[in-house]
């Protein structure tokens, strides 16, 4: 009875052997693949709308990548923060057999989540063969009135703005006359308040100070200056949109060599400016490098991308930004050309915002 | 009385004999997930790879691997070479599956520790599959041992595993 008991044991713990290491061989199948798809990025896991599938050592895979969204605050809203990020779910299937020879099909699991990157890079680089005609440094001096310069003199833009084109400071395209100088005593006295003394006697005061008008003055003034930003141009696909669900900080760099083309009349004190602009608004401090000993403009701008969108300094656009790379130079003449730059961002993750 | 020893002769021997090619099996499997785990704890931190252990991006496989790393693996210090040191993952010329420690990559290797043994006919291989990341290798690792029972297909046991490497790429 024993050793009856004994083998029924033994030819058990057979099955249980083979069961075993058919299991193992499973666990090393999945994970081989789940290290696989592991080493992959964020963005080179491509979503599955069916399972990869494959076999390896006798053992059938299966391959799952799903993207997911999780909201701090509750996904209910329609403008609820979503954080995405990739789940990958790696299965193998192996044969279990029973002691009485009943074949069953079993698997193994492995889950892992990959989460959203907390840094992004993205980059442009030229060169002679993607570029052959490299691009010009503009000279423009023919800038149009933004919000920008009144907000930051604590002026409102838009009520003054249909007062400036009704007198003709400003016209429909937004460009300030090559004439304009000051602003004349009617259009001052628009702004005149009256208000009566304890004798009645009309007394006369402004809800615009002097410091103020010449504020605006020079505003418009400087639309015409090569050295404002709205002056500058675009250089070729120095520009790169960004769109991160997640807030983001900017380290913007950049680098320019130039080459003087035409020497006539280039001075020694001329510049090149070179400025970031984010949804059309200059956010950074303006370079000037001199054009005739300098060749090589080196820039690096960082940015509190959340901090500008919830001041309204620049346009959200649904949390879509265009990054880009502006020049001009102060000088009409001389012609200058770039044959070498290069424009990179580096986006690192917000910390402590709460999302 | 004869006949009952004979019959418990037969069963000891029976008995002794699937502990033999369970324990043996179990055993070859211990060794196989060693190496690999192995591999992955001192692969991940590789700083430079040996001229004969680039892969090709169009898919290459090798019967070794020799790469630079750290000489303590649990000590990742990526700014800093000196302590570092070279390993190599190869059938040596006993038929062992080796991990060497060498100085360099072409010197001869100045510790040696077995992963599996010669009696076991080890064979390695790593390759680089096309289409998968440039930092992430598949190892297959084989080793012979006895048989189940009468109708399994082989005595080899055959498992794979990936390695990933942190700071380079092993393809070309």
């Amino acid at each position: 009875m024993f050793l009856v008991s004994l083998s029924a044991l033994l030819l058990t713990g057979k099955f249980f052997q083979k069961n075993a290491e058919q299991r193992s061989i499973a666990m090393s199948v999945v994970s081989m693949k789940m290290e696989e798809y592991l080493a992959k990025s964020y963005a080179g896991l491509q979503e599955t709308t069916v399972p990869l599938t494959g076999v390896e050592n006798g053992i059938a895979w299966t391959v799952w990548v799903e993207k997911k969204e999780e909201c701090p605050n509750g996904c209910k809203v329609e403008s609820a923060t979503r954080i995405p990020y990739k789940v990958i779910t790696v299965t193998a299937s192996y044969d279990d057999l029973s002691s009485r020879g009943k074949k069953q099909k079993k698997e193994v699991r492995l889950v892992n989540m990959v989460p959203y990157p907390y840094i992004h890079i993205a980059s442009y680089v030229s060169s002679p063969e993607t570029l052959p005609v490299p691009p010009t440094v503009p000279f423009n001096n023919n800038g149009i009135v933004t919000k920008k310069p009144f907000y930051d003199v604590g002026l409102n833009y838009d009520q003054l703005l249909p007062l400036l084109m009704k007198k003709g400071y400003v016209d429909e395209s937004l460009h300030v006359p090559p004439s304009f100088n000051t602003l004349d005593d009617e259009f001052k006295s628009w702004f005149a308040v009256t208000t009566y003394d304890t004798e009645g006697i009309p007394q006369t005061s402004y809800t615009l100070t002097d410091a103020q008008f010449t504020a605006i003055e020079n505003i418009l003034k400087d639309t015409r200056n090569p050295t404002n930003p709205i002056n500058f141009q675009n250089i070729q696909n120095a520009a790169l949109t960004i769109n991160y669900p997640v807030g983001k900080h900017l380290l913007i760099v950049y680098n320019i060599s130039t080459k003087i083309n035409t020497f006539t009349n280039i001075q020694s004190n001329n510049t090149i400016l070179t400025g970031i602009f984010i949804n059309g608004v200059n956010i950074s401090v303006i370079t000037r490098t001199p054009i005739v000993l300098q060749p090589l403009i080196s820039n690096v701008v960082g940015v509190d991308l959340q901090d500008l969108a919830a001041k309204g300094i620049i346009p959200s656009n649904n949390g879509t930004y265009l990054v880009e790379l502006r020049w001009n130079k102060d000088t009409p003449s001389g012609v200058i050309t770039a044959p070498e730059y290069n424009f990179m961002i580096l986006a690192v993750e917000e910390i402590g915002t709460g999302g | 009385m004869a006949s009952a020893f004979l019959t418990l002769t037969t069963i000891s021997i029976f008995f002794i004999n699937h502990t033999s090619i369970n324990e043996d099996r179990a055993h070859i499997h211990l060794m196989i997930n060693y190496a690999f785990e192995d591999m992955k704890l001192r692969c991940i931190s590789a700083r430079k790879l040996a001229d004969s252990s680039v892969f090709a991006s169009t898919g290459t496989s090798l019967p070794e691997f020799t790469f630079e790393g750290e000489k303590d693996m649990y000590a990742i210090t990526p700014e800093d070479n000196s302590d570092n040191i070279w390993y190599a993952y190869r059938i040596d010329k006993d038929n062992n599956l080796v991990l060497e420690e060498k100085p360099t990559a072409l010197d001869a290797a100045t510790k040696k520790e077995i992963l599996i043994d010669k009696k076991y006919k080890p064979a390695i291989q790593f390759e680089y599959i096309p289409g998968t990341e440039p930092n992430f290798l598949k190892v297959t690792i084989s080793a012979e041992g006895k048989k189940l029972d009468n109708k399994a297909a082989s005595d080899r046991i055959t498992k794979s595993d990936g390695i990933r490497f942190w700071f380079i790429n092993v393809v070309l």
